[in-house]
């Protein structure tokens, strides 16, 4: 449970990382953006600001400038034309009508020296006694000293003082031309103080403000393009802050327009290009930081994408792993079996309820403890089978101890059947695993039922004696004679009584054979010997049948290590039967010879043999063959079953040849080797 | 003839010997007794006890040259009886035979242990095999 909330804490911090690198990156970027174009519209903006602020200045300072020029031209005009006003000889000329004298001195003055475009003189009465122009601009004199023109001009000179340098300007627009007129008025110098005013003509310069003198004071401004503009134009919105033109009758006419300087657009396009540079070369910078920390915010959202699916994987394994351990906990703890695991070191590291019960340890005390500390019993014999087990499975040798003694820590004693098997992964050795479970119960009723057996035995046997021996001495005469009838059916008594016993010793020696908790008790035995005991005691059977017997121990001396009683148990089996279930006068053949590695005894005669089809059944228990029950009906048919099982013990092996009517051969092999490997340890140890 | 064999074999030994025979079952002792009728009259003496412990007086006073020795018996088994009764000089090479019904391989054991001549399953034997046995043992050629 602890674990998967962790997977889904582990998750959540996955996501939210992720979630974090992709907003880092979105920010980041963002930020980057934001940044360029903060920049661009700053830098922008201020460039813009500036070079608008540059331009407004210089428009104003442009306008102040032209005014200035055009009213330095309109005053120039007006002293050139004062000039001739104060000019004594003139008026003398004009009084007196010396029209000659004029057109030489002024009309061709003006024609030779073009000082202006065009010249009158104006009577007191409006009239214009003299007018000149200069035929280039197509004007006509009537036509630009028109009464209008004469009314403006004396509108215009109007309390107008008569004095040196005194003079008026205007303007007047004729067919399209712009003229600047000069006006002053011709006086005699030497009697000013006796002339009025309004008794002297007017002498009028014009001047046509042809685009080439509007170029010319233009340039002296910096400005190429000066003009005029005339009419409804002039009045447009975009030419009001331009110096305005008034005719002599205060109409406004037109403008002196011009492309306003524009130095800070001038200067913007100088430095455009490098700044338009620097921006391109931050831009790509920006451009390109945001791309590389939007690659490493990709990588590190990419990273931690990959770390949160090695978590979540990892998760998983772990979960899947725990669930494992807790199945293969629960399980080990609901073995029935004493269980404990231990490393390659001896250590336990894994135990059971059962293993805690059995012992009288709890499982704390024995995780993580050598085995040999848990089981090294102070002060008692024979009752640390733990620390022997471990030598054995570090051989990588499976243990099987059928009973061991353990006392528990409260005193108790218990028997314990135990099994160790070594633990192998890949070859080599990781520990072993100790399965043991508590047989005291079981072996004090495996012991209690010997012992009733035993005494049940015991006491069977001792009626039966009893009758036997009474039966015995009647049928041998001891206690008198009997008659014949008589002595026929104590000799059937005593026969069954007989049997009754082989049936009480058979069962004797399957319950032996079944219950004997012991390992055999392997002595040397001379089987040649022992087969010659054997023959010894069956000589009565033998004489009687007259069974020709021949023994032929080809080695004599051969003394395998066997449990001698029940390899007795074997061969005074295979030669009683054979004893029996041959005809009178038959013969046994018993022979003894050594194999490489065992000693292999065959009993053969030449008897009534085994039926074909029951060849299969011969080794079961209580199985008898049909032939066999007919020839000697007494017999409990667990001879040759206890005979198989005691050769089996031994690790030998048994077997028969046999044919109906003709005889049968019984082979029994008893390994050799285990003596020859004793003696060998032995002599290392010795 | 068969009276002049008896009194040979007589002369070769048996007169005067003397057989303890320990059993707690009267029966058998009776059998026993009606079967050693032939040693008997070969000047043979048997002495039956009960159990242990008239044994024991019985062995003291009588000096027996051959004991018959049953295993399961009220009181002291027989082999405790003859644990103990080889702790004395004069029984250490007393021949004994066991004759019993206990067959056990402890019992089997034990007894060869404490050097018996015989062991003898009461079920299993013919008593005339019994009777060869102590004619040999009596006559020293066991």
């Amino acid at each position: 449970m602890e674990l998967s909330s962790k997977y889904i804490k582990n998750e959540i911090e996955g996501r939210q990382a992720t979630g974090m690198a992709r907003s880092i990156t979105k920010r980041v970027t963002l930020n980057l953006i934001i940044g360029v174009v903060l920049t661009v519209l700053t830098v922008s903006g201020g460039v813009l600001w500036m070079a608008a602020a540059q331009n407004q200045q210089a428009r104003e300072a442009t306008v102040t400038m032209i005014e200035g020029g055009v009213s330095a031209t309109e005053e120039s005009v007006v002293a050139l034309v004062n000039d001739y006003g104060w000019w004594q000889d003139a008026f003398d000329a004009y009084e007196v009508g010396d029209s000659e004298f004029i057109e030489e001195n002024i009309g061709a003055s003006v024609y030779d020296t073009m000082i202006a475009d065009t010249a009158a003189i104006i009577s007191t009465e409006k009239e214009v006694r003299y007018g000149w122009i200069i035929e280039d601009y197509g004007l006509v004199v009537d036509d630009v000293f028109s009464t209008e023109t004469v009314n403006g001009i004396f509108r215009l000179a109007q309390g107008m003082p008569i004095q040196s340098l005194s003079g008026r300007s205007g303007y007047i627009v004729i067919d399209g031309q712009v003229l600047l007129l000069g006006v002053s008025q011709i006086a005699p110098i030497n009697r000013l103080e006796t002339i009025k005013p309004g008794d002297l003509p007017f002498i009028v310069f014009g001047f046509v403000l042809t685009d080439e003198l509007l170029h010319n004071l233009g340039e002296s401004f910096l400005i190429d393009d000066l003009r005029l503009l005339l009419g409804d134009e002039a009045k447009e919105e975009q030419y009001v802050n331009f110096p305005a033109i008034v005719d002599i009758d205060g109409v406004m006419v037109g403008r002196f327009v011009w492309t306003p300087p524009v130095p800070g657009y001038t200067v913007l396009q100088s430095v455009s290009l490098p700044i338009f540079l620097a921006l391109l070369v931050f831009f790509i910078i920006v451009v390109s930081t945001a791309s590389r920390t939007r690659k490493i915010a990709v990588a590190l959202s990419n990273a931690s994408q990959d770390l949160q699916a090695s978590e979540q994987e990892l998760a998983k394994q772990l979960m899947v792993v725990a669930s494992e351990k807790e199945r293969i906990e629960a399980i080990v703890s609901s073995v029935g079996e004493g269980l404990l695991v231990v490393g390659p070191e001896g250590r336990v590291f894994m135990s059971n309820k059962t293993a805690s019960f059995i012992l009288g340890k709890s499982e704390e005390s024995m995780l993580g403890t050598e085995l040999k500390a848990i089981f090294g019993v102070k002060g008692v014999k024979k009752l640390s089978p733990f620390a022997p087990v471990l030598d054995v499975l570090m051989k990588k040798q499976t243990v099987r101890v059928q009973e061991a003694s353990f006392a528990r820590d409260d005193g108790e004693m218990v028997i314990l059947a135990l099994t160790a098997t070594p633990v192998d992964l890949e070859g080599s050795l990781i520990g072993g695993v100790i399965v043991f479970h508590d047989v005291t119960e079981q072996n004090l009723i495996a012991a209690a039922k010997d012992q009733f057996i035993t005494t049940a035995a015991h006491q069977l046997r001792t009626p039966l004696s009893g009758i036997r021996w009474a039966m015995s001495l009647i049928l041998d005469g001891s206690v008198g004679e009997v008659k014949e009838e008589q002595r026929e059916l104590i000799k059937k008594s005593y026969d069954s009584v007989n049997r009754l016993n082989l049936l009480i010793n058979d069962l004797l020696d399957i319950d032996k054979l079944e219950t004997e908790k012991k390992t055999l008790n392997f002595v040397p035995v001379d089987i040649a010997l022992l087969l010659k005991d054997i023959l010894n005691e069956l000589d009565g059977q033998i004489s009687q049948k007259k069974i020709k017997v021949s023994f032929d121990p080809k080695v004599e001396g051969i003394e395998p290590e066997l449990d001698k009683g029940s390899v007795q148990v074997v061969f005074q089996n295979l030669v009683e039967n054979a004893v029996r279930y041959t005809k009178e006068g038959g013969e046994v053949r018993i022979e003894v010879e050594k194999e490489p590695k065992a000693v292999h005894v065959s009993v053969e005669d030449n008897g009534i043999g085994i039926p074909r089809n029951q060849q299969k059944s011969i080794f079961t228990r209580f199985f008898r063959a049909g032939n066999a029950q007919l020839m000697e009906p007494d017999g409990s048919g667990l001879g040759l079953y206890i005979t198989k099982q005691i050769v089996d013990r031994h690790k030998g092996k048994m077997w028969f040849e046999s044919e109906e009517g003709k005889g049968t051969v019984f082979h029994v092999t008893l390994p050799l080797l285990s003596k020859s490997k004793k003696n060998q340890k032995k002599a290392k140890k010795g | 003839m068969e009276n002049d064999s008896s009194s040979a074999k007589s002369a070769n030994g048996l007169k005067d010997k003397k057989i303890l025979i320990v059993e707690d079952d009267t029966f058998l002792h009776t059998l026993l007794s009606a079967k050693l009728k032939q040693l008997r009259d070969k000047g043979v003496e048997v002495f039956p006890t009960l159990n242990a412990e008239s044994a024991y007086e019985m062995a003291k006073k009588n000096k027996p040259d051959v004991m018959l020795l049953d295993l399961a018996m009220p009181g002291k088994h027989g082999l405790d009886f003859l644990s103990e009764l080889r702790q004395e000089e004069e029984f250490k090479n007393l021949p004994v035979i066991i004759l019993s019904n206990m067959s056990g391989d402890e019992d089997r054991k034990r007894a060869a242990e404490l050097g018996v001549i015989g062991y003898f399953v009461k079920a299993d034997f013919a008593l005339d095999e019994l009777v060869e046995k102590i004619s040999g043992v009596l006559q020293g050629n066991e």
